[in-house]
Formats: C-alpha cells, structure tokens, sequence
C-alpha cells in the first residue's frame, strides 16, 4: 500500500491542518450549482442558478456559458470545440439544424436557461459525431445520454471563481427522471429544541456555544433508480455544511445505502466564534445538498451572536 | 553476525546468480580463499583474473569481535564495468538505514533519493519501474513492506547485495533502469546459532543448524508491533474504525547441501504479508462521491527458489535456478478497488566456459511464466510527468481479467576476452521475447576494462536494454495493446584510482537515451468497433546525462566510509510536445557522505549526511470550482517547472556490543535527522489551491534496538 493512502486515512481523521477548512468562507465561493431539473430529457429547457458568496457582500457579476467537449482539469477545463464546429456537424446531420443550437453564451444574469430542444435520436447522432472528432473521444461517453457541460465565472472587483458542471441530456428518462433534492430546513438546536434559521437572524446564541444543527430532508431525497446494468440502486447524498464564522464538527455529512445512515447525515455541531474573533455581524451558515445524480438543494440561516442568548 | 562470515561471503559469490561467482573458482577454492582471508586480515584483488577491486578486512577468526566480520564494498567482478556489492556485515552499520538491506543502496551513487517512505528505487533518472529487484536472480514483487517501511527480507537472511546502476550484463533484462540483486544467506554454521533482533519496527528471529558435515537449514520470522501500538494512539473520536490494524510479517527457510566440491545445491523458500483494514465511518472522508469508507490492503507473496552449482573443474560452471511462487495484492480505497492474483514460474541457468586463457564463453536463458487473474475498478493512473488530479468516480474503468498467461523467455551469450595484458573485454547479446506484447528485442552489449597500472584502471561500456511497457498501459480498456517495448541505450566511460589499498576513487559519466517510453495522447484510432482513444502511444522520449564520483575507504584503521555524489540531468520529451522537460525525479546533486568508527569497549559510532536537489514539481496557477464533485480541481502550469527545496539531513549511529562466551549482545540507537531538518517531501495545499506549504519531512527520529546473537 502507498504511504499516502495510509497518511490520508489517518490524516483525515487525526491530523490537523494549517490552512482553513474547506467549509470556512473566507473569499468568494461558489457553494453550488444547480440545474433544474438535474437530468433533464432532450426536450427540456434547464434552469441553473448557483449558490455564490461573498463574505464581503461585494456585488457579484455572473457569465453562462456551456460547451459539449472538455479538456483536462489540470488545464482548466478549456472548451475543446467551438461553437462554429458544433453547428457544422449538427448542419450536417439536419440542414438548419444548426439553428436549434442555443448560443454557448447563456447570459449574465444569476440564473441561465439551456434547451437544446432537438430528438433524442439526434442528441444521440450528434454526441457520436462530436466522439468521433479527433481528440474529443476521451472526453465524451454517448452511449446513455449527451453530456455537456456548464461553465460560470463569477467575480467581484477583486476575486473571480471559475465553476464547471456536468449536465446529461438523457435519450431515455423514463420513470426515474433525477429530480433536485428537498431539503425543507435548516435547524439550530438550543435547549434540546431545535429551532429553523433563515436570512432574519432572528435567533440569538452565546459566542463559543456549541450547538447541534440539522437539516429537514425526506428520505426520499436519496431517490431510487435504475442502474445501466439493470440493478436497482439509491442515490447517495452528500451534505456540506458551510459557516462564515466558527467551526463545525464535520465538514461534510453523507448518505450511502448500507454505509453511512441516513439520520447521520442531517446532523453536525457548530460551535460559535467567541466574542474576541466574532465578526461584528450575525453568523452566517449555508448546507448544500448533493445527490448522486446531479441533483442539488440548499438552505442558509444566520443567528446574531449574543454574551447572554 | 555469524562467526563464520569471512568463508561465508566467499562462498556466496559461487552460491547464486551470473557474474557473482569467483571466474573459475570452485567451492573448494573458495573455503581456501575464505581461510586465506582470516589468516591476512585484508584481502585486496582476491584473484587478480577474477576481480577488479575486493577489500575485506578481518574475518572473524581473527577476532573476538564479530563487529569486525568482513566487510566488503565495492566493485567485485570484472566483467561488469559497474557495479557496486555490499555485505551483510557492513550493511548492518551503514547510520539511517537501521540495519535494513535494500536502504542502504539510496546510499550508493547513481540513485536518487526516494520520496520518504516510498521506497522507490530510482537509478540514473530512470523511473521506479525501470529498475529491477531480484532475490538470487529471481524477481520480486516488491521489496517493501507496505511500500517502503522495511525490506521484505531481514539481514539475517541476506549475505549481500549487488548493485548495477546500468549498462548491467545480459544475464539480466526487462529493465531499462538498474538492478538489485540480493543475495541469499548461504549457510554454513559449525553448530547451532542464529539472533534475536527486536526494534522499534518489529521483531525477528533467525536460527541456522548444521545437518551433517555438508549441509545446514536455517529458518528465520519477523512481524512488526505496528498493530498493537496504533490502537493505543489513535484518538477514539477519529471517526475511524480499526478493523485490522497495519502489520506485516515475513519468513525464510533456507537450505544448503555440498555432498563435494562440484555440486553445491541450495533451497530457499520466503515470503512476505502486508495487512490492513480501516473502516471511515463517513465515506466521504475518503472521496466525495463515495459510497464506501474502507481502506483496506492485503498484499502479500513468496518464492521458492531451488539452486544448483556445477563446477566439475575450474573451467566449468554451470548455475541452475528453478523458482515458483504467488503475488497476491488485494486492494481498495472507498470505490476503488484492485485485485491481482499472479502465479510466477522463473528459471535461470547461466553456464560459464573457459576455452583457453584469457577466453571465455557464457550463455543462458533466463524464462518467466505468469497465470494472472486480475480486477480494477480504478481511473486511469497517474504517469510520470502528469501531476496529480482529483479522483472523479465517475470515471471508474471497471475491469475483470481472468487467466491471463504470459510466457516471457529469454536467451544470453556473452564472450569474454583478454586480448592484452590487463584488458577485459566481455561483449553478449540478450533476446528477450514479451509474451504481453507478442514482441522480441535483442539487446546487444559490450564492457571493457583496462587496467592502466596496479592503480589506475580504465572503464567504458555501451548497451541496449528492453522492456515493458506497465500492465494497465497494455490493457485494452485502460490503454493501448499494440504499445510496444521500451528501449534505453546505455553509455559509459570511466576510471577507478586505488592512491592506497584501501581508498578506491570511481569516477563515471554515464549517457542514457530512452525510446518508445509511453506516453498519453489525445489522439484516437479508427477500430471495427468504432473511434477508440489511444490514450498511450510510444511516442515519448527521454534522455539522462551524469557524472558519478565516489570514494572509499576500505575498513582499516578502525574507519570505513564513503563519499558518493552524482550530478545528473534526466529529462523527458512527451508524445506530440518538441521541447523537453525535467524527468520527475531529477536530482540534480545527491551527494552522501557516510562513515563509521570504531571505538574501544565494544562500542562503534557512524554517521551520514546527505544533501539533495529538490524534485521538480509542476505548479499550480489556479483551480475550478467542480460543482459535481465539491471539490476544486487544479490547473497546472508548466510540467516540473519548479522545485520544491533541497533536503539535506544528518543521520548518527552509536553501537555497543558486549560480548560474551557463547553470545553477544548488541544493543544500538540510529538517529534520524538529527538537527531536525523540516525537508520539504512535498507540497499541500488548501482546498482551492490558492495557499501551500512545503513539508512532510520526518522529524528527529531515534530508532532503539537490541540484537542478541548466538
């Protein structure tokens, strides 16, 4: 075994690091991005909005734009095909058909819409014609549904986050269409009861407190779907818990069939900032919700810090 | 150390695998050397038609203190124009390495300086892969408990080892870096006797019997403590359930029989076991999209080896090696999972003829059979060159391989010659047929040595070297089958200066070129199934220049020690790029100075320092936010365009042994980094990449141990 592996595994769990956690907000971030709905039919017309923060309340400007055929992470995920091209093999197959093809600009505004609106049978020729495109074959996988991906930049006057999903347009969707997960509420428990939060900051909590938190999701969140070998699986989930101020038990939460359960997963503890490092605002906390299927959903509250709650 | 090492270490040249034995020596002769040895306390140029440069000092019939049991460092046979041998006895006192064989050759120059505890072995700016480990002669999975903690064989085991850090002979193959070969203990105790050794890592016991006038067993265990002592340290709010805890152990039986000087029949029989079970209460500690939280290992292989010397007449000599065993390495990390199960069968047979004076003929053929049946459920690995990636599940390659079987034989003929006084000259070709590959090499290759005067000797070699590309790059779904073998030519010249018996000054320049090495590539290929990705082609190249420089100081004078620098550049030209880049693990200085002394009242004291260039490292310029995964993906800059900081580190050894009439107790402290150097291994970075700090290094470290010899 790889010495590193042996270090993650312990490194994880007993090893402290020198930076801030992943679930600390210090800069801008993009905490998630959300396509609705998440796997979504030829026919469909996706609405992606983004959860996106900026400690510093700085105003935000957002740029859409989606691309069918990636390069590698490691440089960035540059667009490997242009617009022009795309339209090219699309004219091809349906004269005009370049038409049908949105813009890969989708826009400025904090939510974007992307229809492709073509056949399945189509979606399907294209996707293989783009596989078939010299060095694009290791970048797209036709064979259940058109992959294609969405990219944002958000910025502020100092600091800009660039941000990539995938969105697969399936031929087939059938009775298992993905659908984002609902997640109903956020909750702060004081005095063993456990209290929603939202943007009011209503509630009031001691600095250095430790509270426990929860989230409202049904178990039906975690959906049930047909794997492509047939088999009858569950989504997982996976919960991040992020605070501007503070610290969590965990970062993360998960769910997995069998594994880890379901209650374990809708529960972390937050201890408060003392009053020496507390900002002089309410503290603020976001969860974002993923499932494995591309689903996403999110909540955020804030609660004012107070010497006597 | 046995009583006996002096006559041991001779015989063992005989014992094993191509170009160990004395030329021409026969078992008998070597007890005669062996004796000769005792009686003269040092033996330079034991035979001057067989060896270039053999020190030894005091055998251990001429001493009550075994510490001072021959020790012997240098370059041995002359038909290699470089290589380096260490025994056993002088492998034990070498400071940082705590006694264990295969860490001593980070110390010999031409090798790089592996990442800390990887133990990677990386010769003249070859890759780790390149460069073989062979027990006897035959291959080895691996020579590390869990990848670089301890060797897989305990020095009782071990009489020595050999070191080529290229332009080997043909004997050896399927490596286009260096070779290690490790020689087994060849035994011959008067009476029962053996050790106890118990460390900081672990616990061994070796015990060796005489069986009648000719022959002698021994047996030899060793397990570690690592598993009863993680439970003690491990926080119990880790979220981490220790379902088996780290441990490894290992076993040796080793046989010896000459029923006359020309038959010699050797069986040894090893193996080693690599276990480990963790459980993450979250599975997303591991990987963000994961649905499972066990980290577990369970790796483990043996070997029997059965061996048989012919030396009907001092012209004459024939080495047999018959070997079987099983690898077995079962893996996995959340989603991702490994599961090799490998049958090997290996013989070696090299026969050595002397036609007349000064000519000599040798061949051989070297075979390897291997059943595997083998699983993955793994993304595409990382290559040298590529830096690292985030792991996305979603890319999981799912791969079930069942009875695949590979028959690699190959054929060597070597020519040796003295056309002058002192010239040798050994020119041999290999054949090398990759049953994977469906593909054959011959490896033409030629040495020569002149000796220039009783001190001053010159040396220069040129060879060709072939072998295969790594299993996964080979496999249709993870690569590219119609990869073929890789090719490295190897170029040396030099010369050793001995200004006193015992101080030997090597100077080497070396020249490597490496062709068809595999490379990834975006290009694709036109199947009757349609566009496939090639992902590898060999279109990569590589080439390595250096110089190597090391002196010795035979043990005399109660000091022994040496100095070994190498200045290198090793770069790489990948598929489809014109302009080459720094290999992965160019060092470009590694300089190591290492020496011990010994003192009145039993004790010995030994120290080493070293300094290293730092490995290029490719840096990152910024990072995207994966919104599938939650997690930031780096974005590189230029491969290994930057260095992460120089490691150097002092390491101190004190010995003290107490002797008594019927055993010896030893009792030492080798400690590590002494002035608590922060040696940068690596470099980790924040969640998005914007903040790094470079360390990893080991802290000041004290390794205590007790061995009780009888």
């Amino acid at each position: 075994m790889k010495p590193w592996i042996m270090a993650t595994a312990l490194g994880a769990s007993a090893c402290t690091s020198p930076f801030s956690p992943y679930n600390t907000i210090e800069s801008l971030r993009v905490l998630a991005v959300r396509a609705t709905p998440p796997t979504p039919s030829p026919h469909d017309a996706v609405v992606l909005d983004a959860l996106v923060v900026s400690p510093d309340h700085e105003p935000i400007t957002y740029a859409w734009s989606w691309c069918p055929v990636l390069g590698n992470a490691s440089a960035g995920y540059p667009c490997l095909l242009d617009e022009a091209t795309l339209r090219a093999l699309l004219e091809a197959r349906v004269p005009g058909g370049g038409a049908m093809l949105p813009a890969y600009d989708l826009g400025s505004e904090a939510t974007a819409t992307l229809g492709l609106s073509m056949p399945a049978a189509l979606l399907e020729a294209l996707c293989l014609d783009l596989a078939a495109e010299r060095g694009a074959a290791r970048q797209v996988d036709c064979r259940l549904d058109f992959p294609l991906h969405v990219l944002l930049t958000t910025s502020t006057a100092t600091e800009q986050v660039r941000s990539v999903k995938t969105l697969r347009f399936e031929y087939d969707v059938g009775t298992a269409a993905n659908e984002n997960p609902v997640l109903r509420a956020l909750t702060l428990s004081t005095s063993d009861t456990a209290v929603a939060i939202d943007e009011s900051a209503a509630l009031h909590v001691a600095f250095g407190g430790e509270y426990a938190l929860g989230i409202d999701v049904p178990e039906t969140a975690a959906q049930s779907f047909t794997r492509a070998d047939g088999t009858l699986a569950r989504e997982r989930l996976l919960v991040t818990w992020f605070v501007d101020s503070g610290e969590t038990t965990k970062a993360r939460t998960s769910y997995s069939e069998g594994v880890a359960p379901f209650a374990d997963a809708l529960q972390n503890t937050w201890t408060a900032p003392i009053a020496e490092v507390a900002p002089s605002k309410p503290s603020s906390l976001w969860v974002v919700v993923h499932d494995s299927r591309g689903g996403v959903a999110w909540a955020f509250g804030a609660v004012t810090l107070a010497v006597q709650p | 150390m046995s009583r006996h090492f002096g006559a041991l270490a001779l015989v063992s040249l005989l014992g094993s695998a191509e170009g160990r034995a004395e030329q021409g020596a026969s078992p008998a002769d070597a007890t005669r050397i062996g004796a000769a040895s005792a009686q003269t306390n040092l033996v330079t140029g034991v035979d001057d038609a067989t060896s270039a440069a053999l020190s030894a000092t005091a055998g251990p019939e001429s001493t009550s203190d075994p510490s001072l049991d021959v020790v012997i460092i240098g370059e041995r046979p002359r038909e290699q124009a470089s290589r380096t041998s260490i025994e056993a006895a002088a492998i034990e006192k070498v400071p940082g390495a705590a006694g264990d064989p295969l860490a001593v050759a980070q110390n010999f120059a031409g090798v790089a300086r592996s990442s800390l505890g990887s133990g990677d072995l990386i010769v003249r700016g070859s890759g780790p892969a390149d460069s073989q480990i062979f027990v006897d002669g035959i291959q080895i999975p691996t020579a590390y408990h869990f990848q670089g903690l301890r060797s897989v064989l305990p020095l009782g085991a071990v009489d020595g080892i050999d070191f080529f850090p290229g332009n080997f002979g043909v004997a050896f193959g399927r490596a286009s870096g260096g070779v290690l070969d490790v020689r087994s203990k060849t035994l011959a105790p008067e009476r029962i006797g053996g050790y106890v050794d118990l460390n900081l890592y672990d616990a061994s016991l070796f015990v060796a019997a005489p069986t009648g006038e000719h022959g002698a067993v021994a047996i030899g265990a060793r397990r570690s403590y690592i598993d009863t002592v993680l439970g003690a340290l491990l926080p119990s709010d880790t979220g981490l359930s220790v379902v088996t805890a780290p441990s490894y152990y290992d076993y040796q039986m080793i046989g010896n029989y000459q029923p006359g000087p020309e038959h010699a029949v050797s069986a040894l029989f090893f193996g080693s076991h690599d276990g480990v079970k963790l459980l993450f209460k979250n599975p997303t500690d591991l990987f963000t999209q994961g649905s499972s939280g066990q980290l577990a290992n369970a790796t483990g292989f043996y070997r029997t080896i059965l061996g048989y010397t012919y030396v009907p007449d001092e012209r004459f000599k024939n080495e047999l090696h018959v070997a079987s065993g099983r690898d077995r390495i079962k893996f996995s990390i959340g989603d991702l999972a490994l599961d090799i199960d490998s049958y090997l069968a290996q013989v070696r047979d090299t026969l050595r003829l002397e036609v007349s004076h000064g000519v000599a003929l040798g061949a051989g053929v070297d075979s390897t059979f291997t059943k595997t049946d083998a699983s993955f459920a793994l993304p595409r690995p990382q290559k040298e060159g590529e830096p690292p990636a985030n792991t996305n599940l979603d890319d999981l390659l799912v791969v079930s391989r069942k009875g695949l079987g590979f028959w690699s034989p190959a054929a060597f003929a070597q020519l040796e010659l003295e056309p002058l006084e002192g010239l040798d000259i050994v020119a041999g070709v290999r054949a090398d047929y990759f049953g994977r590959l469906g593909a054959m090499t011959l490896d033409p290759r030629v040495s020569a040595r002149y000796s220039l005067t009783h001190e001053l000797t010159a040396k220069a070699a040129i060879g060709r070297f072939h072998q295969e590309p790594f299993f996964d790059e080979t496999d249709a779904a993870f690569g590219n089958p119609d990869l073929k073998p890789i090719r490295a030519t190897h170029y040396m010249v030099g010369g050793e200066w001995s200004p006193k018996e015992f101080v030997h000054i090597d100077v080497t320049a070396f020249y490597k070129t490496l062709e068809d090495l595999v490379s990834r590539t975006d290009a694709v290929v036109m199947t009757q199934d349609g566009v496939r990705p090639l992902v590898y082609d060999n279109h990569g190249y590589g080439r390595v220049v250096g110089l190597e420089v090391t002196s010795r100081h035979d043990f005399t004078r109660n000091f022994y020690g040496w100095i070994a620098y190498t200045v290198s550049r090793a770069e790489r030209r990948d598929s489809g790029q014109q302009t080459f880049r720094p290999f992965d693990y160019d060092q470009t200085h590694v300089l190591t100075v290492l020496g011990t002394y010994k003192l009145p009242f039993g004790l010995e004291a030994g120290g080493r320092w070293r300094y290293v260039t730092g490995n290029p490292t490719t840096p990152i310029v910024g990072a995207t936010y994966n919104a599938d995964t939650d997690q930031y993906d780096p974005i590189y800059g230029r491969t290994n365009s930057a260095r992460i900081g120089p490691f150097h580190q002092l390491d101190l050894r004190l010995d003290k042994r107490w002797t008594f009439a019927l055993w010896q107790l030893n009792a030492y402290v080798d400690a590590q980094n002494v002035y608590n150097r922060k040696n940068p291994e690596g470099r980790t970075f924040n969640y998005n990449y914007t903040q790094h700090v470079d360390g990893g290094g080991l802290p000041i470290v004290a390794i205590i141990g007790l061995k009780a010899e009888i």
